[in-house]
């Protein structure tokens, strides 16, 4: 085994793929972006990740960018998120959509 | 079922031309499509004319001359095989003279073929014997004397099937048929006239030609020249059950033809809607794992997994796991426990195993191995088309003009599939593949790409949005189609953004290093050359922007009118036999079966009042989420159905540091795998010959999964997971699958018209089949998307994270090879590793001359995440700069060196772009030899009768 082998910590993790998603989403606009990553943790992520991440942006707000923030705290106003359109899913009765994210 | 053969009507069906011609045959009338053969007109009345050289799956050839009839008006005996049927003809096919002339034919063929029947493993199953006693052949008026073929040395090299030239009748049925059914062109006809014989092509055996073992040959094959050597070992069948083949998200059915309670062979099923009566290596030959010695048949436990496997009896295995999950929420909540599904695993296992996590764990904590393969595709496809789903069913390809292949290597992956789209490829239809590797598809007989793009890995956003460029900018877009069925403000956001210079294929020439003119032509010849249909693998997916990926495929397509119709589309190919219905059945931890979200209150009040219980509203975690939650001290105890993360996921130091931070892991399966190294109950599963259920291939079709010999572990894998539930309380109480797939069509609204009578009635039916289509749905959004509007969505390219540097300075990309399927547990245990006993290091030749590399050499292969060695294969299949290795062998471990990278909407994996680094090695590294130790300890047994 070599000793520069990585497994990231689950905060750095956490930070990492709400960036990337932030990322991702960046050509939507700033105030899209924000609202549709919103919407994709609260859609997305665990109870626990959502805990974790809300403390990330207190204790160590330096680590997050302005949009991840922002998307963090619309996110922990609670549901339910305004649809941004950024996640599809079938209503109870419904046929259509067939989203495996 | 009882056994019979099935019917051969002698040629294949005519193709549609819309016109009928009426016609008399030995006196009854008939009406049939032009372009039939008299031979199959006959058939198809229920008679039969002596035949050799003519079978329903190949084009006649007329070679044999025994199936004349006479024709009023006409002189000679035609041959009724390759004679289409005409208006007002009068035919006979049964008369003296022609008695007497199929006789003499007959008398030829015998005198030259050994007479040994009663010995002969086809004796009861052989054309010839047959067709002799049908033309009333009782002597032979030449002798036995002359010059024969007889007693000619038998090909033995291919494991599966033998070649005896001594029995062959050069009818050349098998030519043909690996031609026109699998398009290898392995054979040919050597010689002439009375010395001419079969041969693989290059006079080299099979083993060692281009064969690839698919069986069609054998199949074809009127007698026991080319035979399985099954049939020679046990003998032929008694009796079939039809099935679905438990391998790949192709989906074929086979007849198993059984002796007694003993599968004898699996022949592909020609109502197969899936195959059409074709198969691969996989699901035709290798299906021995079932049986193999490797395969634990008694429950075991252990307390920790550096004690050995302690056998117990089901009662107790079963109370221990339901103890164990108890005591775990008990201690760290109710959040504290989850589960995997498996995409082996029928529909309705997999349905309860996400039932028993959300009603009896009480929350969302099930994922599956979706989540490494396609779960770009659902984010993709439903954001843009509003569903996940392929667009289309496998026969659409047979009308498509121009295919694009991108990142998918069919003929590899998906076989049976592969051989339809090279048949449509022969036929004149244009090919693009968009793929680092030179796949074989981009040459092989008779067929060559119009356009091979070599883009280096990682870069597909920006080659398909220079691509769109090139529709948008030439206005090759399909304005009407998209006015129609799309959302317009969103389009002409999308077109302004890819006409901007920098999306142009001269651009981005320096990132994917693929020239700017000839992804200019394959753009032109895609948007205007007729019907295009797309066809992808995980060589989009699994990157960190497989998502991206999926909606720039989808942008394309819309732009260019290529959706809602036959020939067209937007089709992934799946890997797993059914990952689709795995997904379909509420396998993530955001959704229940039918997509529809947890946190959506009627849906969950839906399956609230039918299971009796409350739902969790939060989602659950997703396999690496698990796996930090475990390495954070939040999630202590796992149940994994049929899968092998700690093998197929990336970055097994992550996987494994996951796993061996849980209390209690369940690992139910067929074998001791590499994840249950770190389990502490061990379940032994069924195999698909061993349980009735229900697979949904890679064209949402559902198909039947027939129990043809009891399990030999004792319990079905539906039945395990319901004595699990019960055991923590649930009063579950199902005899049946078709009672689970009762409650699925009662609460998914894409199943609501999915029961087993109708499935048994239609052999298959593709989902949505519900009061809206009671019939199914071959072909998605045809007169308009699902989502309504089609929705052009910009996707930015973002380049990865793992970048190539002076320590790292190649690209591994990862994949698979026909004999061998996903970690290779099953094939790994059958005869398959003829063709690769080991994984191998693609390296091209001027890479390899800078490290010293030779052809065979052992070399370490290391990236960020850790380091392997294999052996290295010295091609220019791979551009410079590029590497590529399969992952079938636990003791390569490829997935030590893939890195946590992963796409950005759904966390699958980027297995195909990790920066490694490649040096002369002496052999297995360390890591590798205190693996294999671990595993050996890991798998010590103590049995049943010693540890009691
Ligand atoms: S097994 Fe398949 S590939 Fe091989 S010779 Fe026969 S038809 Fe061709
Ligand atoms: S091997 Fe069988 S199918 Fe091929 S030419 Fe000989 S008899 Fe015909
Ligand atoms: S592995 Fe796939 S292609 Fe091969 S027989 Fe099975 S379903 Fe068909
Ligand atoms: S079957 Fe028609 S010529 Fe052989």
């Amino acid at each position: 085994m070599s000793d520069d082998t990585h497994v990231m910590s689950t905060t750095d993790r956490l930070i990492y793929m709400a960036h990337q998603i932030a990322r991702n989403m960046a050509m939507m606009g700033e105030a899209k972006a924000t609202e549709a990553l919103a919407e994709h943790l609260t859609r997305f992520w665990d109870p626990r990740m959502k805990a974790q991440i809300v403390a990330i942006a207190q204790d160590q707000p330096e680590r997050l960018s302005p949009t991840v923030a922002a998307a963090v705290a619309r996110m922990a106003q609670g549901w339910p998120a305004p649809d941004v359109d950024a996640a599809q899913f079938n209503a109870v009765d419904e046929a259509g959509h067939c989203d495996a994210g | 079922m009882s056994f019979s053969r099935e019917t051969d009507h002698g040629t294949p069906p005519a193709l549609a031309t819309g016109k009928a011609i009426t016609l008399t045959i030995d006196g009854q009338n008939v009406t049939l499509p032009e372009g039939t053969s008299i031979m199959r007109a006959a058939s198809l009345l229920g008679g039969s004319i002596p035949k050799l050289c003519a079978t329903d799956n190949v084009e006649s050839f007329g070679s044999c001359r025994l199936c004349l009839v006479e024709v009023e008006g006409r002189n000679g005996y035609p041959a009724s095989c390759t004679t289409p049927v005409a208006q007002g003809m009068v035919v006979r096919t049964q008369t003296e003279r022609l008695k007497q002339l199929r006789r003499g034919v007959m008398e030829l063929y015998i005198s030259d073929h050994p007479l040994d029947c009663l010995t002969c493993g086809a004796n009861g199953d052989c054309e010839l014997q047959d067709q002799a006693g049908a033309v009333g052949l009782r002597d032979v008026r030449y002798g036995y004397d002359g010059a024969t073929n007889m007693g000619q040395a038998k090909d033995q090299s291919n494991p599966y099937f033998d070649f005896d030239p001594s029995k062959c009748i050069v009818c050349s049925r098998c030519v043909r048929a690996c031609e026109e059914v699998q398009g290898t062109f392995a054979l040919t006809i050597e010689g002439k006239g009375f010395d001419s014989k079969v041969s693989p092509s290059q006079g080299e055996d099979f083993l060692g030609s281009e064969c690839v073992s698919c069986g069609a040959c054998v199949q074809a094959c009127p007698t026991a020249s080319l035979i399985e050597k099954v049939v020679v070992e046990i003998g032929t069948p008694d009796r079939a059950v039809v099935t679905t083949c438990a391998y790949c998200g192709v989906g074929c059915t086979f007849r198993a033809e059984m002796r007694g309670e003993e599968l004898v062979r699996m022949v592909p099923w020609k109502d197969g809607k899936a195959n059409r009566g074709h198969s691969c290596v996989k699901g035709r030959f290798a299906w021995g794992y079932a049986q193999h010695q490797d395969r634990i048949l008694n429950p075991m436990i252990r307390a920790s997994v550096s004690e050995p496997w302690r056998e117990v009896s089901w009662e107790e295995a079963i109370a221990y796991t339901a103890s164990e999950f108890r005591r775990i929420q008990g201690k760290y909540g109710t959040r504290s426990i989850g589960g995997i599904t498996s995409s082996r695993c029928t529909n309705e296992e997999t349905f309860l195993v996400q039932k028993l996590i959300r009603q009896g764990f009480g929350n969302n904590n099930v994922d599956t191995c979706a989540r490494v393969c396609h779960s770009p595709t659902g984010y993709g496809l439903s954001q843009t088309f509003g569903t996940s789903a392929g667009t289309q069913d496998f026969d659409s390809v047979m009308h498509a003009d121009v295919i694009l292949v991108i990142g998918a290597n069919p003929t590899d992956g998906h076989p049976v599939f592969a051989s339809r789209m090279k048949k449509r490829l022969r036929q004149g239809a244009k090919l693009i593949v968009i793929d680092p590797r030179r796949t074989d598809l981009v040459q092989s007989p008779h067929i060559t790409a119009e356009h091979h793009l070599p883009l280096r890995p990682g870069t597909n956003v920006a080659m398909l949005t220079a691509i769109a460029h090139v529709v948008v900018t030439e206005k090759l877009y399909d304005e009407a189609f998209i006015r129609e069925r799309c959302d317009w403000d969103e389009f002409m956001d999308w077109a302004e953004f890819v006409s901007e210079a920098a999306r142009s294929p001269e651009a981005i020439e320096p990132l994917t290093g693929v020239k700017a003119e000839e992804v200019r032509a394959a753009a032109r010849l895609y948007a205007t050359g007729g019907n295009g249909a797309i066809y992808y693998g995980l060589g989009v997916t699994e990157h960190s922007q497989g998502s991206s990926t999926v909606m720039a495929i989808a942008n394309l397509a819309m732009a260019t009118g290529n959706v809602g119709r036959e020939g067209v589309g937007v089709n992934p190919l799946r890997g797993q036999n059914n990952v689709q219905g795995a997904c379909d059945m509420g396998s993530f931890p955001h959704e229940f079966s039918g997509y529809r979200h947890v946190s959506d209150d009627a849906t969950r009040s839906l399956f609230e009042r039918t299971w009796g219980v409350t739902l969790d509203a939060e989602p659950g975690l997703r396999i690496p989420n698990m796996l930090d939650a475990a390495t954070d001290g939040t999630f202590k105890g796992l149940f994994v159905q049929g899968e092998d993360i700690l093998q197929s996921d990336p970055n097994t130091h992550h996987v494994a540091a996951g796993l061996a931070a849980m209390e209690c892991v369940v690992v139910q399966d067929l074998f001791l795998n590499e994840t249950a190294n770190y389990a502490h109950i061990f379940l032994p599963g069924s195999t698909f010959l061993e349980k009735d259920g229900t697979f949904t291939n890679a064209e949402r079709r559902i198909q039947r999964v027939r129990k043809v010999m009891a399990p030999l572990n004792g319990y079905a894998d539906w039945e395990i997971v319901q004595l699990v539930a019960n055991a923590m309380g649930l009063a579950w109480t199902y005899d049946h699958p078709a009672q689970i797939m009762d409650e699925i069509a009662a609460l998914t609204p894409t199943f609501a018209g999915v029961h087993y009578d109708r499935l048994e009635a239609e052999g298959s039916l593709q989902w949505p089949a519900n009061d809206a289509a009671p019939d199914g749905t071959p072909t998605m959004h045809i007169d308009g998307f699902v989502r309504g509007k089609g929705k052009f969505v910009v996707t930015d390219y973002v380049p990865t994270d793992e970048k190539t540097g002076p320590r790292f300075p190649l690209l591994l990309t990862t994949g698979r090879i026909l004999s061998h399927y996903n970690v290779g547990a099953q094939t790994r245990r059958t005869a398959n590793t003829a063709w690769h006993p080991e994984d191998r290091l693609e390296i091209h030749p001027s890479d390899a001359d800078n490290r010293g590399l030779k052809d065979g050499d052992w070399v370490t292969l290391r990236s960020r995440a850790g380091e392997t060695t294999l052996r290295a294969l010295i091609t220019e299949r791979v551009a410079p700069g590029v590497v590529y290795t399969t992952f079938h062998h636990p003791e390569t471990q490829a997935n030590v060196i893939t890195t946590d990278y992963s796409d950005w909407a759904t966390n699958c994996p980027e297995y195909k772009v990790t920066a490694v680094q490649v040096m002369a090695s002496n052999g297995p590294s360390d890591w590798q030899q205190d693996y294999a130790e671990q595993a050996r300890t890991s798998r010590r047994i103590v049995p049943l009768e010693a540890a009691e």
